[in-house]
């Protein structure tokens, strides 16, 4: 059978330059943002708006109209108006907004939708939370719990690991504490008097491990950083700023005292440098000091 | 020597192509920076016009397949022996044309030993190998190879070209130009009729397929205008396509389906690399360029004007099988690719040869005249700019268009036009894919077959390619052009792996 290539290029090439000269300006105006209004039979600019949603696949309602697609979606061909949006998705909670279109824009709609909380896992164990904080260690990311009966890591499932308790662990001892820090896999906790030290990466593997007694304070302890290197602890004890060793808990500095007893410090450990809020020795008056410990002392 | 408005014409008409093609660039990304919107309308209509044609191109290109595919078993030979037509297929010889500068003998020798195997009978082939003086031995090397197939073919001719001919620069055009003419020589010293003898000038690592000379012979002595026809069949580079790397397959797949793409645009249809034509009209037409670099395209130009716009090139539905081009090692094959593509695009300087060439032909009408130069300019502008504004431009006004106006809907709707233009275009390319495996040689025992993996995956290279070697590549010939820092021929070494 002869196929007529001319013909049949001819045709192709008619066809195809039709649908340019069809396609090209309907784009442009589309692009552009005009429609034609059936009502009015003239052409409108219009404007847009793009919804996405984390997670996708919400419904979109506009102006309490559903729409057939889920997010994320480009709804196109909006008057230039307010309009009322209303993301929906099972599990979720609703989530509102009123947005004004104008001519030629899109809105930009980016929702991180909130999930409704219907289940709950539970601890596996029956004991009575006190205080919690959240470790990482080499292996993994677990939890120490501060309970009545003692301290345990706990890991991501809620299954309790291990009993990581001081040999003089009490229950008072764990409702008093006021913080926790971890630092290259070593952990500090404190409460007012006392600061232990636990090697998390030990206890994360399953070593047998206990906190041990780093620091007794002569005050009360407000604040506990590492510092020096990470060889030190800097501790707020009552109005003295001591630098404690880790290794060697005998070993103390008091490097500062403060004037104010409500004073405060903050310790950036990157550059060994300590922020003192404190009174001022000529006027009395509260002031922010620093301290470069590697350094000089500047004011 | 040129008068100096001939000197000033035709130094318009070498700027012309750069200047346009720098314009558009230019325009583009000036657009997009001082007024985004602007660039991105213009980009919307030219991403609707580059897809509409690219669908229209593969139309075509699934025609060509078509075309082909129908004739395949076609015993051309038998047709040739039986056909009514104005010559007498017994009366034809041809001439097989090899210049040869620097090509290994192992390279040569297997483009001969594929024309010892074509159905046709041999007495009626003559080969003639061209040498050139600036090779030394090419005497006793081509002399060599002579040795081992004399006794095959009717004769075999060497010819040696001289360097430094005035007038000539070196490459190949003039090599062939001068082993012709010494042909032509020989042709009538033993009483050859010029009008039925088809030359073909083949490069060194040309295989003919088996039908190659009966299919041509066929169409030769059925065509009612024989002399004013070329007879162009479609390269596939395959000698060495299991052992090329992937980017450089990708390439010259892509130029064996534009052959096939413009074979089906007959007016648009020219003479490329490999072809075949009546000795008579070569001679008329005074040989290929001398002092050109693109002679496959200049000869049909030529001819185009010296029968005053009454020549065509004929697609013969016959394949000849070619090397893909590589270098040492993978930089290499990347500069040879380059440097090969870019002296393809060189073939703009048609453009000049054809404007000049039309000032001077009283006999061409003007909208052909115009139509002719507008085909030029429009392909070579287009392979110079497109992969540049699809890959660089408009990533940019998208871009910088987001920073200034973020809200604009414009942009917004030429990112999603952008996406979706793309989507459609790698459905057909997956159909493109599938065709592409039509072109492959069967597969050498040692090669895993894994390599199958790799030719699936190696189209996902196109956005690389078609700028690094397409775009850039033409960009670099008409901008030489342009500034008059012309180019010189550079070999394309084939001598990578088989």
């Amino acid at each position: 059978m002869n196929i007529p290539y001319s013909f049949l290029r001819k045709f192709f090439f008619w066809i195809l330059f039709i649908a340019f000269i069809i396609i090209a300006p309907v784009s442009v105006l589309y692009s552009l943002g005009y429609k034609f209004d059936i009502e009015t039979k003239r052409f409108v600019k219009t404007g847009a708006i793009y919804v996405s949603t984390i997670p996708a696949g919400a419904k979109i309602y506009l102006d309490g109209e559903l729409l057939k697609t889920f997010s994320p979606h480009a709804i196109r061909g909006l008057l230039p108006d307010k309009y009322a949006i209303v993301l929906q998705k099972e599990r979720f909670y609703p989530y509102k907004i009123s947005l004004e279109v104008k001519a030629s824009e899109v809105e930009k709609l980016d929702i991180t939708l909130v999930p409704r909380v219907e289940v709950q896992e539970e601890l596996k164990s029956d004991f009575e939370i006190y205080n919690f904080f959240v470790i990482k260690s080499l292996l993994a990311q677990q939890m120490v719990a501060f309970t009545d009966k003692g301290i345990y890591l706990i890991d991501n499932n809620l299954n309790v690991k291990q009993e990581i308790s001081p040999d003089n662990f009490n229950r008072g001892m764990a409702r008093s504490l006021d913080g926790l820090k971890e630092n290259n896999g070593r952990v500090i906790f404190w409460n007012t008097k006392t600061i232990w030290l636990l090697d998390s990466a030990s206890a994360g593997a399953g070593k047998a491990s206990s906190p041990e007694v780093i620091y007794k304070a002569d005050n009360i302890i407000k604040d506990v950083y590492f510092g020096l290197k990470d060889r030190y602890l800097i501790i707020l004890d009552g109005l003295k700023i001591v630098a404690s060793d880790i290794s060697n808990s005998k070993m103390h500095y008091i490097i500062f005292t403060l004037r104010n007893r409500y004073g405060k410090i903050f310790y950036d450990s990157q550059s060994d440098v300590l922020y003192i809020e404190d009174n001022k020795p000529d006027t009395g008056k509260a002031s922010l000091l620093k301290v470069d410990l590697t350094d000089v002392i500047h004011d | 020597m040129l008068y100096m408005t001939d000197y000033r014409i035709k130094r318009l008409f070498q700027i012309i192509p750069g200047l346009i093609s720098w314009s558009i660039l230019l325009c583009f990304f000036v657009f997009s920076v001082f007024n985004p919107l602007l660039a991105a309308v213009i980009l919307i209509v030219y991403l609707i016009y580059w897809f509409l044609r690219l669908l229209y191109m593969n139309a075509l290109l699934f025609m060509a397949r078509h075309r082909i595919n129908s004739k395949k078993n076609t015993d051309w030979l038998l047709l040739c022996q039986s056909a009514k037509a104005g010559l007498d297929f017994n009366e034809i010889t041809h001439i097989v044309l090899f210049p040869i500068y620097k090509e290994p003998d192992a390279l040569v020798e297997n483009s001969l030993k594929c024309l010892t195997q074509v159905n046709y009978p041999l007495d009626k082939i003559i080969v003639v190998m061209a040498g050139e003086q600036r090779d030394e031995n090419s005497h006793e090397k081509l002399s060599r190879i002579k040795e081992k197939f004399s006794s095959y073919f009717k004769d075999i001719i060497i010819t040696i070209h001289p360097e430094n001919i005035e007038g000539e620069i070196p490459s190949k055009g003039a090599n062939a130009t001068y082993a012709a003419k010494k042909v032509k020589e020989y042709l009538d010293k033993e009483n050859y009729d010029p009008g039925k003898i088809i030359i073909s000038c083949f490069d060194a690592d040309t295989c003919a397929d088996k039908s190659y000379f009966s299919c041509l012979t066929y169409h030769f002595i059925t065509e009612s205008e024989r002399y004013q026809t070329s007879y162009q069949p479609y390269p596939i580079y395959s000698n060495n396509i299991y052992t090329a790397p992937a980017f450089a397959r990708l390439i010259e797949i892509g130029s064996t389906f534009g052959e096939l793409i413009e074979s089906m645009r007959h007016e648009k249809f020219v003479t490329f690399s490999s072809h075949s034509m009546s000795f008579k009209t070569l001679v008329e037409a005074d040989y290929w360029p001398v002092d050109l670099i693109s002679d496959d395209s200049l000869i049909f130009w030529k001819c185009f004007l010296k029968f005053n716009g009454h020549y065509e090139t004929h697609l013969l539905e016959v394949p000849l099988y070619m090397d893909i081009a590589v270098g040492r090692d993978f930089i290499d094959t990347v500069t040879v690719q380059y440097k090969q593509k870019r002296r393809w695009a060189y073939g703009i300087e048609n453009f000049v040869f054809l404007g000049l060439g039309f000032m001077k032909n009283r006999n061409i009408p003007p909208y052909v005249k115009f139509k002719k130069l507008f085909q030029i300019l429009d392909q070579h502008i287009n392979w110079a700019t497109w992969a540049v504004i699809i890959s660089f431009i408009s990533p940019f006004i998208l871009f910088w268009g987001n920073i200034l106006m973020e809200n604009s809907l414009v942009l917004f709707n030429l990112s999603y036009i952008n996406n979706l233009v793309f989507r459609v275009l790698s459905l057909i390319l997956l159909i493109v894919i599938v065709v592409s495996r039509e072109f492959l040689p069967p597969k050498p025992r040692q090669i895993s077959r894994f390599i199958y993996v790799s030719f699936f995956f190696q189209w996902l290279l196109i956005p690389f390619v078609s700028a690094l070697l397409g775009s850039f590549p033409a960009l670099d010939a008409q901008t030489r052009l342009m500034l008059g820092k012309y180019l010189t021929f550079n070999r394309t070494p084939k001598e990578g792996a088989r």
